[in-house]
């Protein structure tokens, strides 16, 4: 009878090459991860801040508050509403109203929306797409974003905020879409 | 009698080398790919960092105090040291220098009513023998105060009350001019009248790292744009874009 200790070297060499390759293919999907991580959490860049801030005070010089301004203007500002739950969204870049365009013009103001994403995203599922549908792609991955937190305070009231796109042409004819946010 | 199996043969030798020799040619690539990712991570770091901060730096002085002016400036007539600006026979990154000044809406008693953004090309180091400029790197750099006068009113010196520096990447596009765009609208309207200074910032790729600054203008206040979109000097160029009513557009502009 052949008896067999240990290992040939094959088999060591094959083992070892495996075992390399299930590492390198580890780190690089965590590389990944880190910079997908880092890209959301810039997704909110500096100066959209401060744009986001003075569309606020804009909408507040116009009509007193956002809430006013969504509910007073209803040629540019939609109501959708769902189980109790209602958003508006507002088309700036198409409104006729140059009282409002012109002024939000250089901030390249697309869309403003309000709502909660608390209320839309704990509806149930056929509710909650049907909410969601009203809102630009890129809206909606910025909503899932803020979590079903956002626009909920801690004795579990919610509230609605303001969201802000934005639409920045490029001179070479591109143009890149962000979004940001603020409790009004 | 028993047959001793010992030893490896030459076949498996050579094709466990073959084996391991494919297998490491795999992942160097992998490595590679890897390293050249954490690269490009660092690179989209830096200049997201020194975006926001020169950002922060100036939206503080424009949100304190408004903004009077904005046009283009020399760099050469700033506060900065000519010999640390990198400026080689034979290149053209003159050519991409940035600068904007912006005078301030401060009061009488402030005299830091200036500020400077500035995208240039310094060196960090000098040979001490020989004392020539080395190691030339990209800067973004703010700073905000006031330059003293003789009496002849020509400016002396440059008393700095905020600085704020980046590096930026070697990867950088500025073929772009920096632009203003803002809104005229009549005191009779309710709304303010909203400004936004964009400093086109690109990497190699193409993704924009602009330098955006926006802030509302009130209409009691004054603003003036001077535009020098067709100058000569390719680094001394700015662009004013106006809408709204077409008269406060056209006395705002100032087009040299």
């Amino acid at each position: 009878m052949r008896k067999k200790n240990g290992f040939v070297l094959v088999e060591t060499a094959i083992v070892v090459s495996v075992l390399s390759i299930t590492l390198l293919m580890l780190y690089s999907s965590y590389s990944h991860i880190l910079r997908v991580t880092r890209s959301r959490n810039t997704y909110v860049h500096t100066d959209n801040i401060y744009s986001t801030y003075l569309v606020k005070k804009q909408l507040e010089k116009y009509n007193g508050s956002v809430s006013n301004f969504v509910v007073s203007n209803s040629s540019i500002c939609k109501l959708y509403s769902d189980s109790g739950i209602s958003e508006y969204v507002c088309d700036i870049a198409n409104a006729t109203s140059e009282q409002i365009t012109v002024p939000l013009a250089p901030l390249e103001v697309d869309k403003i929306y309000y709502l909660s994403p608390a209320e839309i995203l704990n509806l149930i599922e056929s509710s909650k797409e049907n909410m969601l549908m009203h809102l630009d792609a890129t809206t909606i991955d910025y909503v899932k974003s803020l979590g079903n937190t956002s626009g909920k305070s801690d004795t579990g009231s919610t509230y609605k905020i303001m969201i802000v796109k934005y639409k920045k042409q490029y001179s070479d004819g591109s143009y890149e879409i962000l979004h940001s946010s603020m409790e009004v | 009698m028993h047959k001793y199996n010992r030893g490896v043969t030459i076949v498996e030798i050579l094709i466990s080398i073959l084996i391991i020799a494919i297998v490491m040619v795999f992942l160097y690539r992998l490595f590679i790919q890897v390293r050249n990712e954490e690269e490009g991570n660092a690179i989209q770091s830096q200049f997201v960092i020194a975006q926001s901060q020169i950002e922060q730096a100036v939206e503080e002085d424009l949100v304190d105090y408004g903004v009077k002016s904005i046009k283009a400036c020399n760099i050469y007539n700033v506060d900065i040291d000519d010999n640390s600006i990198y400026n080689e026979p034979g290149t053209n990154d003159l050519d991409n220098y940035k600068c904007l000044e912006i005078t301030y809406n401060t009061p009488s008693n402030i005299v830091d009513n200036t500020g400077y953004i500035m995208i240039y090309k310094y060196y960090t180091r000098y040979d001490n023998k020989t004392l020539q400029g080395k190691d030339p790197k990209w800067i973004v750099r703010y700073t905000k105060g006031h330059f003293d006068v003789d009496v002849s009113g020509n400016r002396t010196k440059w008393n700095s009350q905020t600085q704020v520096t980046n590096e930026l990447p070697d990867e950088l596009d500025l073929s772009e001019i920096p632009y203003v765009t803002y809104s005229r609208t009549p005191n009779t309207l309710k709304m303010n009248d909203t400004l936004k200074i964009v400093l086109p910032i690109k990497d190699s790729v193409g993704l924009h790292y602009d330098i955006n600054l926006t802030i509302d203008i009130n209409h009691d206040n004054e603003f003036t744009c001077t535009s020098t979109e067709n100058s000569s000097n390719l680094y001394y160029r700015l662009k004013c874009n106006c809408t709204g009513d077409s008269n406060l557009c056209s006395s705002s502009i100032d087009k040299k």
